[in-house]
């Protein structure tokens, strides 16, 4: 029982705990008010990935043997790091709760159903076991790095070892399961199964509720309703087994599943903010510098959903590179800044970096 | 091209839910009404040009351009997306949520009763549950969790049974198709003569043949034994599971007349090691 509660903790610790130090150490990017518990877990989680990312390609393009190892520790001692720093930098103001009181009592009822909503899909992960044939390529995937130490080299049909599959290797989230898994002694089946909803569910929620609040910074009474109508259409919309709301809670832990249902709808949140700070952007006084501060962070921040869209899926850097030049297009038309094309370019240089290496790995074009 | 039109729309159509059942099709169809009506309605209601852009044009032109015979044309021949097979997540780029969340709140912004404001609300969140369909359904694909794994209980017990111990070699164990997706989300340690990929591709390999080519006797599939355990001793597999008799499905003979031993029965399954295969391993071992 004991070890089963510490290993709990370790989950929250990596989790949880690791991503929200991370965003502390980074947050001091973020304009003063943007920057919450929430934007600060958000900020912390992207960067907790993109170094996953960064550590883990390399790792596994070396080492064929122990790769898992070599590639845990990196990371453990970088983020650990990071962590230190974060924890120095602990800011307890940002828990500081606004009023309640402020809030017609409709309006709480609406905030109350919400909640209970996302609980009741927590809870309801839980309870049943979606059947998905491709958990047999990406849990075992993860269970074999746990397990054997081989990131994606062996192969999951019958377990014998195989040359690396660059057609999904480089979408490493299966080996950040792995990784939580190893570092909280839990099985990366029940990790993938039973631990990461708890992470991912609220999570792919509060994206939604970022999005609700610039949609509805104006009438702040709709937010409740927005995020109600959102949760109906996510637990009602299994109407075929390709619908994002299919994928984010019949498989909520695959890399796909997190690409339609995270990634892109952050692309539409940061788009959305970018836009609302078009005349804030105008009336800066103090030139570049001061304008790169209000900018920039926009910017880094896509350029880490970027990222963390290579992680979840191949496909996905095409999908996101292709949403953030679209966009940035409607972007220029509107604020007539010829800077944000460059902001734009620099984004997709992760992206960019990723087609390489799978183009050179062979995963051909 | 016409040709493509009509594939693109049938998928359109099954992304939304319309598989060819009457009812399903109906209320794909007015899901899909109503998601473009909600755009539409995006686009002359909103005010704000980004916003219409994005929740507006944005998955107007999508959807369209998902229609459009080149964009399939030209998916089809980039690589990496399967043929074409993936072709579906285009329409992830569509903020279909957010676009039906969004004009559901301006349609209650507009209305100046609060009874009515209410009422809508309900009526809209039952238009929503009766178009779509209920994600925690009991069926094949969902089912309730037997333990943290969420893969069958037998599964499990199976492979405890014959995991190798930390420091014994690996071993290879044939199981019938239904447990064979879960073994390796268990144990990595194990090892199979073929996997899902195996099944889901119809790839052929003699022991998921045998399991699978059974001789239709009097309207019960009769599995050849022999076959079988001939192809489980080529690929050296130590555990045979099978799963029990049933009234569709049997075994033609009783393995263990061919000279495997019963471990346990699991569950509907019997396991079996085979000491044939155990000395074939030993021997070519010895041989180097």
């Amino acid at each position: 029982m004991l070890m089963v509660a510490w290993s709990v903790v370790r989950l929250i610790y990596w989790m949880l705990i690791v991503p929200y130090l991370i965003g502390q150490v980074f947050n001091f990017i973020l304009p003063k008010e943007r920057k919450t518990v929430g934007t600060t877990f958000v900020l912390g989680l992207l960067i907790y990935f993109a170094l996953f990312e960064i550590i883990s390609i390399p790792c596994m393009l070396h080492y064929k043997w122990f790769a898992f190892t070599h590639c845990r520790r990196i990371y453990v001692v970088v983020t650990s790091i990071l962590a230190l720093i974060g924890a120095f930098r602990f800011d307890k103001t940002l828990f500081k709760l606004k009023a309640l009181s402020e809030l017609k009592t409709e309006t709480k009822i609406y905030y109350g159903i919400f909640i209970a909503l996302v609980l009741f899909q927590i809870v309801m992960s839980y309870v049943y076991a979606p059947f998905n044939g491709d958990d047999s390529f990406y849990v075992a995937n993860s269970l074999a790095a746990q397990q054997r130490d081989f990131m994606n080299r062996v192969d999951t049909n019958t377990g014998v070892l195989i040359d690396l599959d660059i057609r999904h290797a480089l979408a490493v989230i299966t080996m950040w399961i792995a990784f939580i898994a190893k570092s909280s002694s839990v099985h990366a089946t029940i990790v993938s199964h039973s631990a990461v909803q708890v992470l991912f569910i609220p999570l792919v929620y509060y994206v939604y509720y970022l999005i609700g609040k610039v949609l509805f910074k104006d009438k702040k009474e709709n937010l409740p309703v927005f995020m109600i109508f959102v949760n109906v259409i996510m637990i009602f919309g299994n109407v075929s087994i390709t619908t994002p709301a299919a994928f984010f809670l019949t498989r909520t832990w695959q890399g796909k599943a997190l690409l339609c249902n995270i990634v892109f709808p952050m692309i539409f949140w940061i788009f959305l903010l970018m836009f609302d700070d078009v005349s804030k952007v105008k009336e800066v006084q103090g030139g570049f510098k001061e304008k790169l501060k209000l900018t920039a962070p926009l910017w880094i921040m896509l350029g880490l959903v970027n990222m963390f869209s290579g992680m979840c899926s191949e496909l996905g850097i095409v999908f996101s590179s292709g949403l953030a030049a679209l966009f940035t297009l409607v972007l220029l038309f509107v604020s007539k800044r010829w800077t944000v094309l460059v902001g734009a370019f620099m984004a997709v240089i992760p992206n960019l970096i990723y087609f390489g290496i799978y183009i050179m790995m062979g995963g051909g074009l | 091209m016409y040709g493509i039109f009509v594939q693109c729309f049938v998928e359109l159509k099954e992304y939304f839910g319309g598989h060819g059942v009457p009812v399903d099709d109906f209320k794909a169809m007015l899901m899909l009404v109503l998601f473009l009506a909600a755009a539409v309605f995006i686009i002359v209601s909103e005010h704000d040009l980004p916003k219409k852009a994005l929740f507006g044009i944005w998955p107007v032109v999508m959807v369209v351009a998902f229609l459009f015979p080149v964009t399939k044309m030209i998916f089809v021949k980039v690589p990496g997306f399967d043929e074409g097979r993936e072709y579906y997540r285009l329409l992830w780029l569509i903020p279909q949520y957010i676009v039906l969340a969004y004009a559901a709140c301006l349609i209650l912004n507009k209305i100046k009763h609060d009874a009515v404001k209410r009422a809508t609300f309900v009526i809209m969140l039952l238009v929503i549950v009766f178009t779509g369909k209920y994600v925690y359904t009991e069926g094949v694909y969902m089912k309730k969790a037997e333990n943290l794994y969420h893969i069958p209980q037998d599964v499990i017990d199976i492979c405890e049974l014959v995991a190798p111990e930390d420091e014994e070699e690996r071993v290879t164990v044939a199981f019938p198709e239904e447990l064979t997706w879960f073994v390796r989300q268990y144990d990595s340690n194990i090892l199979m003569p073929y996997g899902a990929d195996y099944i889901e591709e119809g790839y052929l390999e003699p022991v998921y043949n045998a399991y699978k080519n059974v001789e239709e006797v009097n309207g019960v599939g009769i599995v050849n034994a022999d076959q079988l355990i001939e192809a489980t001793r080529f690929n050296v597999c130590f555990y045979v599971v099978v799963p029990e008799d049933t009234e569709t499905r049997k075994m033609s003979k009783d393995l263990k007349t061919l000279g495997l031993e019963l471990v346990d029965k699991v569950g509907h399954f019997y396991v079996y090691k085979d000491p044939v295969a155990i000395k074939k391993a030993q021997e070519e071992e010895l041989n180097g």
